[in-house]
């Protein structure tokens, strides 16, 4: 477990746990602040018709390879890909508006949803991250309406490229759980023993949700959990 | 009135030299945090194969990608020596151990299953922890051996010749049962 942060980060519920909103297809755009509050506002809920097109339909692709030997396992290069519909991130722009916002330091983030979705007050209330890690972090969901994916990402300078690579992380885990291909290649003598081996994907993931995120304050580490439903 | 001078130069130039000494930093020392109880003791369960794997990286998402990744073909490896037990079996009980163009058509369908795809595997647990100035990630990583055996009797269907051998065989219907336990088993979690 993490030491206890002095400073305790604190974030909206809606923020935290995304996914226990009532309303149907909430999403959350980031940006860092600007001068003025308007513009963050703006720039956030732009980069949410983003992502709300990215949780529609994206397609991940690409592949990584490693090279193991006795010495260590060593990356031999990546290439992965996402594409998503542009058109829908600029016709999400006349459907979804602005239910909340919130600026903390360097990081502006806006929920957007549909005009008839009723935000609680509850969910707009700031909370503390709590200190102790919620299971999902460890322990990955498992039902039967779902495929699930956590996503990793470590600070970064600005808060937002750490919260966007953890997203974009959780999708790409979700794509390599549906189908990945693996190819390894192994030689060994009596000296010594290698492995090259790489892994592909090529998965189009549809209606995804982002179900939650957390912090780890001590070790500075963003999770976010995104789900998909199995039925598509 | 020299005497101090010569004093605290002393002082600075041995605070200097025990300030770039460091200290002596043994891997005994570094917060590797807990190893968690399921690297070490693997879940047992006839129904998945299970492969844990740790890897260290300075990168967060490389120390996960690596351990994801041997975990995934370490799950491979499991996958092929079902797969080649039941070629084995195969062999023995039709006697087709002669036949080397059926044999060769076993072989290029299973390592299809094995070497090239695999679809449902998932992280089912992970953790990281700081290792150093290096990040550990554990993973242990899931597959169910339905998946597998449904995907082995695809490869088997699609080759129209080695499924009418095939299929007058004891490990088929074997194969197939278990198949179709694996069929039941989905609906049944769909109904819940």
């Amino acid at each position: 477990m993490s030491p206890p942060s002095l400073f305790p980060q604190a974030y909206p519920r809606w923020f935290l746990n995304q996914g226990s909103l009532g309303c149907e297809g909430p999403v959350v755009g980031y940006t860092r602040s600007s001068y003025y509050r308007d513009s963050s506002v703006v720039l956030a809920a732009r980069n949410g018709y983003e992502n709300h097109a990215r949780l529609m339909e994206t397609r991940v692709s690409g592949g990584q390879a490693f090279w193991t030997t006795e010495g260590g396992t060593f990356w031999l290069g990546a290439d992965f890909r996402e594409e998503y519909n542009l058109l829908e991130s600029e016709s999400a722009s006349s459907r979804l508006t602005v239910l909340d916002s919130f600026i903390d330091g360097d990081l502006s983030a806006a929920l957007l949803g549909l005009s008839e979705c009723r935000l609680e007050d509850e969910a707009r209330r700031f909370t503390t991250v709590p200190p102790t890690p919620p299971a999902w972090t460890e322990v990955m969901p498992n039902d039967d309406r779902y495929h699930y994916g956590v996503g990793l990402a470590p600070s970064y300078f600005y808060e937002v490229n750490s919260w966007l690579e953890a997203e974009r992380m959780a999708r790409r885990n979700i794509a390599r759980s549906l189908l990945i291909e693996i190819k390894a290649l192994e030689k060994s003598t009596a000296q010594e023993g290698q492995q090259i081996r790489g892994e592909e994907v090529a998965v189009t993931l549809r209606n995804l949700q982002v179900v939650a995120r957390w912090r780890d304050v001590g070790k500075q580490i963003f999770y976010v959990l995104v789900r998909m439903p199995k039925s598509h | 009135m020299r005497t101090p001078f010569l004093f605290l130069f002393a002082l600075v130039i041995a605070v200097f030299i025990i300030g770039c000494g460091g200290g002596a930093k043994t891997m005994q020392s570094v917060d590797t945090g807990d190893i968690p109880d399921w690297f070490s003791n693997v879940p047992s369960d006839p129904n998945y194969f299970y492969a844990p794997n740790t890897q260290v990286s300075q990168d967060l998402q490389l120390a996960i990608d690596k351990a994801t990744q041997g975990g995934r073909t370490e799950i491979g490896r499991m996958v092929e020596t079902k797969v080649n037990g039941l070629q084995k079996r195969f062999t023995e009980e039709t006697g087709t151990a002669d036949n080397a163009q059926l044999l060769d058509m076993f072989t290029s369908a299973s390592k299809t299953i094995v070497s090239t795809s695999l679809s449902g595997s998932r992280v089912a647990k992970q953790k990281t922890v700081k290792d150093g100035n290096n990040w550990r990630a554990y993973v242990l990583v899931e597959y169910a051996v339905g998946a597998a055996n449904q995907a082995l009797m695809q490869q088997i269907k699609n080759n129209e010749q080695m499924y009418t051998k095939f299929r007058a065989s004891q490990v088929y219907k074997e194969l197939d049962d278990e198949v179709q336990k694996y069929e039941d088993w989905k609906k049944t979690q769909n109904k819940q």
